[in-house]
């Protein structure tokens, strides 16, 4: 049998009422927990695994993979209408779609996030039906020099997030490997920079940090500014134009390719994709000026990248039973609890299992965008809501959610205190996201590091004699080389601007 | 002395560099681990070396720049200042009560506590909107997510 008479097999299964149920209950499960701040896929998908017990495999598994793409289309909501990124990933929505909201264009950028949600994440399903087996074995190539040489293009991406100045992201991503250092050492268990407290040793976990970057430091300028509103203009906008669709169209198709092969990669999160669609869009963009002050094509990059990075996790799961994720990782304990084993066996053992969690998960993505469409509306009448009222809620579940991740009390203090730190960075004009993105990158950058070194006795030279490092490094010299030149362009125009309004 | 860019950046810079010196001399004391090929000292005290690089070169660049008309840190004005030491002081004082008394309790007096200080609404919509939000904990957090919340000196919650 071929792929088509599996997935049209896997539809039959999926559509039935029982099956559609759990997949809707999945999907309203996973936008619930991406709307709140801090709570994600990972937390809710262990919470419900012990209920799920009571539930034959197809039905519980349809439920869980529903809820970890359903979190993706979640997470943008908050981002975009109050600043408030709840998961590493959704920072560059919430840097470019809260600038949209103030623009009174909260609804359309909503809109968009949904729209390209489901066109990259529909995408990135194709995928994994037609391509898993092939793909998951190149993903399996990949080993710690290439997983260092990754991040390091990662890092690279600090040049185009720095705005006007580079110093100053550089400065800005070095506190954020600080930060990330903080703690055990990942190899060794030693601890580093802790001082003696034991809370530290546990490091930082970087929700509350983007908590505080983001939604704290957001409430204080806000309070200072004496703001009853945070809408700057009058006019509002509650849904997309054609316009806007047609303008973000390309956005959301390349960025869904691009986070479906990265969503390959075990260990690659739709953190580090999100960050990296936002990168390739600013330079594919017929208006990066926009960038930074509310650009539509950025927040449909960031958001199809996610969801497609989230349906490319599945194809080194199915295939061979590696999770990408912690919240991968979670549903692969599902998988065992129901004594299925994912990888080649379960291919040929259970192929009207499999199946039918692909097919669901088409059928998800439809749900989800019509949960989600209607709701735009409503969810872009929250930024009518009089600040000091929103602002009390915002603090409240911002806090909560902080402290769920890890029931510790400390984790508030730091997104206190982490508050203050990107208030004073908004001051004195420090870019927040080079830090985000480097506090995501730190570990997993400095784990490929150590075993590479281990692996080539202390030799730098494995990085370039692997071919998949080798291309990295060269992309990553040229996304530095790059991304210095379009900001010299970009710093030139402006010069000539102010020159011709002078 | 930080009024305008000029000075906030020569400020921050000299602030970064200090950093990096507190962090390359604590990284000095860090043990050595088992096995591997670099010590678990080498990351961060390289990268305090590059704070101070860093915040060196951002505050000696600037310095040596010309002074010229430095735009103007939008720093608070007064009453500015005061509303966000309140703010800092409320967010304190929510996180200590959370310990003491429970997420849902301290909620309940953070909410209306916050819309009366910072905006000019009546008792009524202040303490609706407590509910509101305690109502939605209890619902969503405790029941539906089954999150145990601390509850402070109600533990029938």
């Amino acid at each position: 049998m071929d792929a088509w008479s599996f997935l049209l097999d896997g539809f039959a299964a999926a559509i039935r009422p029982y099956n559609l149920l759990f997949a809707l209950i999945g999907c309203i499960a996973g936008t619930l927990v991406g709307v709140l701040p801090g709570l994600g896929p990972t937390a809710a998908i262990a919470m419900l695994l012990p209920l799920t017990t009571l539930l034959d495999p197809a039905p519980a598994i349809i439920m869980m993979a529903a809820i970890y793409y359903g979190a993706m289309y979640g997470g943008s909501t908050t981002s975009i209408l109050v600043n408030i990124p709840g998961e590493a990933s959704s920072v560059p929505t919430a840097m470019e779609g809260y600038q949209l909201t103030l623009q009174g264009r909260g609804g359309p950028a909503l809109g968009i996030s949904a729209i390209a949600s489901f066109v990259a994440g529909t995408l990135g399903v194709v995928g994994l039906t037609f391509f898993a087996p092939t793909l998951a074995r190149a993903a399996l190539a990949f080993g710690p020099p290439e997983y260092f040489a990754l991040t390091l293009l990662g890092i690279s991406l600090v040049i185009s997030l720095s705005g006007r100045s580079i110093g100053k992201g550089l400065l800005s991503a070095l506190l954020g490997l600080l930060t990330a250092m903080i703690g055990l050492d990942p190899l060794s268990g030693v601890a580093r920079l802790t001082f003696g407290s034991y809370q530290l040793m546990a490091g930082i976990d970087f929700v509350p940090i983007i908590m505080g970057l983001f939604a704290v430091s957001e409430i204080l300028t806000n309070v200072e500014a004496k703001a009853d509103l945070l809408l700057r203009e009058k006019k509002i906008e509650w849904l997309p134009s054609w316009r806007d669709i047609k303008e973000t169209w390309g956005a959301t198709i390349r960025s869904g390719f691009l986070g479906f092969f990265f969503g390959l990669i075990p260990g690659c999160s739709p953190a580090v994709t999100s960050f990296m669609a936002y990168d390739m869009e600013k330079r594919f963009s017929k208006h990066p000026e926009r960038f930074g002050k509310g650009a539509m094509d950025a927040v449909a990059a960031v958001e199809g990248s996610n969801n497609a990075t989230a349906s490319g996790g599945f194809v080194p799961l199915f295939a061979f039973g590696i999770p990408s994720g912690p919240a991968l990782a979670v549903l692969l304990g599902g998988f065992i609890m129901f004594g299925l084993q994912p990888g080649p066996r379960l291919m040929q053992e259970q192929p009207q299992l499999l199946w039918t969690i692909i097919a669901s998960m088409y059928i998800g993505n439809v749900i989800l965008l019509i949960l989600n469409l209607p709701l735009v509306g409503l969810w872009a009448r929250m930024a009518l809501v009089p600040f000091p009222i929103l602002g009390s809620m915002i603090t409240v579940f911002t806090l909560i959610g902080a402290y769920s991740l890890r029931y510790s009390f400390f984790d508030l203090w730091m997104a206190l205190l982490f508050g203050g730190v990107g208030y004073l960075m908004r001051k004195l004009e420090f870019p927040v996201a080079p830090m985000v993105l480097a506090v995501v990158l730190a570990s997993m950058m400095e784990t490929s590091f150590m075993q590479s070194i281990t692996m080539s006795r202390g030799s730098l030279v494995i990085f370039f004699t692997r071919p998949i490092s080798a291309v990295f490094m060269a992309l990553t010299l040229l996304s530095v080389v790059t991304g210095i030149l379009l900001l010299r362009k970009a710093r030139s125009k402006n010069i000539e601007l102010e020159e011709s309004d002078a | 002395m930080v009024a305008n860019r000029r000075s906030a950046d020569i400020a921050s810079g000299v602030f970064l560099a200090l950093l990096g010196v507190v962090v390359f001399a604590a990284s000095t004391t860090i043990d050595e681990g088992a096995g591997g090929q670099l010590h678990p000292r080498t990351f961060p005290m390289i990268l305090g070396a590059m704070l101070v690089l860093g915040g060196g070169a951002l505050a000696v660049r600037t310095a040596l720049s010309r002074p010229g008309s430095a735009k103007a840190v939008p720093w608070p004005d007064r009453n500015g200042a005061r509303l966000l030491f309140i703010a800092l002081a409320g967010l304190c004082g929510y996180v200590l009560l959370s310990q003491l008394l429970g997420f849902l309790v301290s909620s309940f007096l953070f909410v209306p506590w916050f819309i009366r200080t910072f905006g000019r609404y009546g008792h009524f919509l202040a303490w609706s909107c407590a509910v509101g939000v305690v109502l939605f904990l209890y619902v969503v957090f405790i029941r539906l997510l089954q999150l145990s919340l601390p509850t402070g000196p109600f533990p029938f919650f």
